[in-house]
């Protein structure tokens, strides 16, 4: 079976970003990886329209299947957490508290509708302007807009907690 | 207080801080080439329902006397009917609220083994049991993570009698859905929420009689002929999408229309080089059950007393 060597290097060069983009999107790891061999093999399906940019258009396919992911939940079983050994599970619990309250935003930003999720993702994690996100997810500048400022003050609620991101930087006090 | 600008870029950069181990596999081209029996969920989600077969036999139906779909004489009493889009829609419609009146039981079939699910459309609850050969140390798609997909290709061939893995019960509960899993082979169990919003897809909703109305408009369908499904007189319908992305049969009750047999196949890349396989296909049976208390007990999930439940 032969793959074209530039989509190897494509894979290699881009996947872990892509992936994150996807745990983002879904924030779950099993999904995320679902969702990027998905998108992986679509952008080799159409590698001829996609080594352009092939990133960019990974990235609309990732963006594609991050909506359409609850629809295909009602049809499939979910994907779910397995302990490698059912006798630890104490270890296993704890460790996932760890994680979990390591990754208060990305859960904070779980809690986001998916669309001011990506509008975040888009925004402030991949660095993209506004004219840039409204292109890709195929909205209005102003859309995006109002998208990002419900999401920012949801996540200023679920944060609240958070003193480290809600400080004032020195520079501008 | 900081302003939103300043307030997402500190989100940007926490949320780098906290996902900044998590990296691809490195033999990611290899899992790519290798995943090859994995279901194509959007397709079948989108065929696999009384929706869409109302949809598609209305099609056929016109196919019988007009294969171009654009016959316009009034029908006689010899005559088969004539389909319009109207038509269609108004069969799609109709079929929607007789979905609502069964319990669907399904069986998917594939390499490595089955799953059976149970489908109350009139409350959007369902319930599965998967079932593997695969031996469990070796189950595709358990990674190191602790996290447990579909079978996606399994690496060594499926071999043993089939045993059952998981099982899961959803609800779907408006903006987000409940989900119980019970794990059979390591013994625990946990309850899920999902929230999300409703999907925005070019991919029809098959709830949706306007999407499958385009569905069926934009893709091709054939009569392939009549067939006898055990002892079921069937209509076999071939559906193939509008960029020749899959191909599904369908096998549809010619007395109820309601679909008793599909197979589904995702084409393989033809074109740019690149050649990874064809996904190989899979036989998904249906059958419609009425709604009684012993029916919809079927998707009702209890987790053994003795399981271990996760948070």
């Amino acid at each position: 079976m032969r793959v074209d060597p530039s989509f190897e290097v494509f894979v290699e060069d881009s996947s872990t970003a892509l992936l994150r983009t996807a745990y983002l999107l879904t924030g779950d790891r099993g999904h995320a990886e679902d969702l990027l061999q998905t998108a992986l093999l679509r952008t080799a399906r159409h590698w001829s329209r996609a080594r352009d940019s092939p990133q960019a258009y990974a990235r609309t396919v990732l963006l594609n299947l991050s909506r359409d992911r609850v629809r295909s939940l009602f049809r499939r079983p979910r994907e779910a957490p397995m302990p490698p050994d059912v006798d630890t599970l104490h270890a296993v619990d704890a460790g996932y508290e760890q994680v979990s309250e390591r990754r208060v935003v990305l859960r904070a930003l779980a809690e986001l509708p998916i669309r001011q999720r990506q509008v975040i993702v888009l925004r402030f994690f991949e660095d993209m302007s506004v004219e840039q996100t409204a292109g890709l997810l195929g909205f209005s500048s102003g859309t995006v807009k109002s998208h990002t400022s419900r999401a920012l003050a949801r996540l200023r609620e679920l944060l609240a907690d958070h003193d480290s991101l809600q400080e004032v930087p020195r520079a501008h006090r | 207080m900081l302003t939103d600008e300043q307030y997402g870029r500190r989100i940007g950069d926490r949320l780098r801080h906290e996902i900044d181990d998590v990296h691809a596999s490195p033999d990611l081209v290899r899992k790519l080439r290798r995943r090859r029996t994995r279901r194509t969920w959007a397709i079948t989600g989108a065929i696999a329902t009384p929706v869409a077969a109302a949809a598609v036999v209305a099609v056929v139906v016109s196919g019988q006397a007009a294969p171009n779909r654009s016959t316009t004489a009034a029908p006689t009493s010899a005559q088969p009917r004539i389909v319009t889009v109207a038509f269609i829609q108004a069969e799609t419609v109709k079929a929607l609220g007789q979905g609502t009146q069964y319990v669907i039981y399904s069986k998917d079939t594939y390499e490595s083994g089955y799953y059976e699910t149970w489908t109350d459309k009139a409350t959007q609850r369902y319930r599965n049991d998967v079932y593997t050969r695969l031996p469990a140390a070796t189950q595709a798609g358990r990674t190191g993570d602790g996290k447990l997909t579909l079978p996606s290709g399994p690496p060594a061939p499926p071999s043993g009698p089939p045993h059952r893995q998981q099982s899961h019960a959803v609800k779907d509960l408006g903006e987000s859905q409940e989900i119980t899993t019970v794990d059979w082979e390591n013994n625990w169990w946990s309850v899920n929420h999902l929230r999300d919003d409703k999907p925005q897809t070019p991919i029809p909703d098959p709830t949706d009689p306007d999407g499958m109305r385009k569905a069926v408009a934009e893709g091709k369908v054939e009569l392939v002929g009549q067939e006898k499904i055990g002892t079921v007189d069937t209509h076999h319908l071939r559906v193939i999408g509008p960029r020749r992305e899959y191909k599904i049969d369908l096998w549809v009750d010619s007395t109820t229309y309601l679909p008793v047999k599909e197979t589904a196949v995702k084409a393989g890349n033809k074109q740019g080089g690149d050649e990874f396989p064809e996904s190989e296909g899979e036989v998904i049976t249906y059958t419609w059950l009425p709604r009684t208390e012993e029916n919809l007990a079927k998707l009702t999930l209890s987790p053994p007393a003795d399981f271990k439940q996760l948070k």
